[in-house]
């Protein structure tokens, strides 16, 4: 018998004692990769983040950073906020992309597949509205052309590294300001959450063909709040104003008079007013100092 | 942020630095179209090809499920690509479909519909007459086996090789009159025609309710509706993929198309909570929607509407309102300059339509 016979045939007493003594252990340890997080839990939005967007709201005709093309901008030429007024409309929620920066105290939670324990979706809840978000983790495909679109849409999700990347389609036709700027429902939102603790960091990029010369990027923080409770929020529509059924407010071309507003109550050149993708930018500035501007108006300026 | 940059054309950012002008919002349909899809997530298709797969097809028969029936409630189901959309009601009865589709695509939906179903066909609703919408009553017709009165067909049971076609009368007229552009042979016409607004059938265990707008996409419409199922199919009066298709010369309107989407809107589809789910709407052309999608194209109908009446208010010609664009911002996603209903000819139908001063059954939009 071989030298390296023996030792297989000999029986390791060292290997056996540790193995049965790091076995439970192993066993505990969880599943997936360790790099994966671990996103459950009541999340409490940060209002003062970009507070005048997100409270108050934005200005009408303030496009300024807003990659839009000439449909985007028309498309919000013509919006009146008494678009809300309508029945039909009282009970939109805020689309997926955009309830982030909503009244958006949110719950997250993971759903498990009982038999395997494989992750099967991440599910978001959010106050307003209570919008459900289903983020699907099993790989499964997105429905075809032909399928409907919804205000949440549909979702699928995969680790990158320890951040959840989420790609949404099959939205219905929804907006990124609160100002009339839309975007289409053949937008794709890729979205990234990263956690930080106890704080969460949201990333959404709009990619619109429709209204949108460029991805649109914005970033929406979160902090773990365990004691947090969200309300209900059911909703029924009701006559608000007296609009005959068929009425859709609106402005002709040319006749809104509110496009300059902002523009006179900041001292910003009307022009910079009407977005576009070169006005993201650090270097428009420069550019804005040759525009002409529109004397002060006496309006007292917003919390933005 | 600076590859999206980079990936952005020249020529691109003149048209839209020159449009960011303020009130410099002038484009024609083809200058609109062009700066559309430069924003795409990557693997995505643009508006176009999507507009282009839900109007015209890839050749193939799709089936897509919107209702699982049970014991007791039907089952629903859609067919695209096979010219109009086809919707197929299955259950206890046998198989109700609204439209039978292109004559050319016949085969591929009787082996669609055999795929999900050995339930016998019973009747066909015809929601106009197109050749898109009943070119195949003949073939899908010859398959099926109607329950007709028994002293009529001396039967008991079901009678081969029948179904029972059901369209108002309008369809029949067109259908049956000799050098009409929709005239077809007589096994293609509807079996059995309504002239009211509305008509009644009871079929696998639920109420299904007709509806004919009058002079909407033309003057012979019917937009189904499944109460149980909560499902309804509309026709020609709302797509997803494209301006609504109103035929004059067959009696169709703008307004008409209009109060059709009021019709659904406030006396037909209840939207489910936060205006999710709740009536399902499928379209000739176009993807299964729901209530806001609707809600959306009518609002969108409407401003376009409000915009040529007020240039026809002010005797502007066609050529002044075609060159005004009042269609600008929906361009790019209902919008085409090719194909047999281009966006002009839209807007031309349009200001032909309102200035006939049709009546307005009270819809007014509010413009100050």
């Amino acid at each position: 018998m071989s030298q390296t016979n023996r030792v297989l045939r000999k029986p390791n007493r060292q290997l056996a004692l540790c193995a049965g003594l790091l076995l439970p252990a192993l066993m505990a340890l969880p599943g997936p990769a360790a790099a994966q997080r671990d996103l459950s839990g009541e999340w409490r939005a940060l209002y003062h983040e970009d507070r005048g967007e997100r409270m108050p709201g934005p200005d009408v005709a303030d496009y300024l950073g807003v990659p839009i093309n000439a449909q985007g901008r028309a498309k919000a030429d013509s919006w009146m906020a008494s678009l809300h007024e309508l029945q039909e409309n009282q009970c939109r929620p805020h689309p997926s992309d955009y309830a982030w920066r909503g009244p958006f105290n949110m719950r997250i939670w993971n759903e498990y597949d009982r038999y395997t324990q494989s992750l099967v979706a991440v599910h978001t809840h959010g106050q307003w509205q209570q919008p459900e978000q289903t983020i699907w983790m099993d790989g499964r495909p997105h429905p075809p052309t032909a399928a409907t679109h919804t205000w949440q849409g549909f979702s699928t999700g995969q680790w990158v590294g320890d951040k959840l990347h989420i790609v949404t389609d099959h939205l219905t036709e929804g907006w990124i300001r609160r100002n009339g700027l839309n975007r289409s429902d053949y937008t794709t939102v890729s979205t990234h959450i990263m956690r930080h603790g106890d704080y969460l960091t949201v990333v959404v990029i709009d990619y619109d063909p429709v209204y949108l010369t460029e991805p649109f990027i914005r970033s929406t923080d979160f902090a773990l709040d365990p004691l947090q409770r969200i309300l209900s929020y059911p909703c029924e529509s009701q006559v608000e104003t007296d609009h005959k059924p068929g009425t859709v407010p609106h402005y002709l071309p040319g006749t809104n008079p509110f496009l300059t507003e902002w523009a006179e109550a900041k001292g910003i050149p009307p022009e910079a007013t009407r977005g576009g993708p070169e006005t993201m930018y650090p270097e428009y500035i420069k550019a804005m100092e040759k525009m002409k501007k529109l004397p002060r108006s006496g309006r007292r300026p917003d919390a933005q | 942020m600076q590859s999206s940059c980079k990936r952005t054309g020249a020529g691109l950012r003149t048209l839209i630095a020159a449009a960011a002008v303020l009130g410099a919002t002038q484009m024609n349909t083809a200058e609109a179209m062009e700066s559309a899809g430069t924003s795409l997530y990557p693997g995505t298709q643009t508006p176009q090809q999507q507009n282009d797969f839900l109007l015209r097809g890839d050749g193939a028969v799709h089936v897509w499920q919107v209702r699982q029936g049970g014991p007791t409630a039907a089952s629903v189901y859609v067919l695209v690509g096979a010219g109009a959309n086809i919707t197929v009601h299955i259950g206890t009865n046998g198989m109700l479909l609204v439209n039978s589709g292109k004559e050319a695509m016949s085969d591929q939906v009787l082996a669609a519909l055999k795929s999900i179903t050995t339930a016998p066909l019973r009747t066909i609703v015809a929601t106009d007459a197109s050749p898109e919408v009943t070119g195949g009553n003949i073939k899908l017709g010859a398959t099926g086996k109607s329950v007709t009165g028994g002293d009529v067909t001396n039967l008991i049971g079901a009678s081969s090789g029948i179904t029972a076609i059901l369209a108002t009368e309008a369809v029949m007229d067109r259908m049956s009159a000799r050098g009409s552009r929709d005239a077809t042979p007589d096994g293609a016409w509807p079996s059995s025609t309504y002239t009211n607004s509305t008509k009644d059938l009871w079929f696998n265990g639920e109420s299904i309710r007709l509806y004919h707008p009058p002079a909407a996409h033309t003057d012979g419409d019917s937009m189904v509706y499944f109460r149980y199922s909560d499902v309804v199919s509309v026709g020609d009066t709302y797509s997803s993929a494209r301006y609504p298709s109103f035929d004059l010369e067959r009696g169709g309107s703008f307004q008409g198309v209009i109060n059709a989407l009021n019709h659904l809107i406030y006396d037909v589809m209840i939207p489910g909570p936060q205006n999710d789910g709740g009536t399902v709407v499928i379209p000739n052309y176009g993807r299964v929607g729901g209530y806001s999608d609707v809600v959306f194209y009518q609002e969108m109908l409407i401003i376009i509407r409000d915009r040529i009446q007020h240039l026809i208010d002010q005797k502007k010609s066609l050529q002044q309102v075609l060159a005004a664009n009042p269609t600008l911002e929906f361009d790019p996603r209902f919008g085409a300059t090719t194909g047999n209903w281009t966006t002009t000819d839209f807007v031309t139908a349009a200001y032909k339509s309102l200035s006939k001063k049709a009546p307005t059954r009270g819809r007014k939009g509010s413009t100050p």
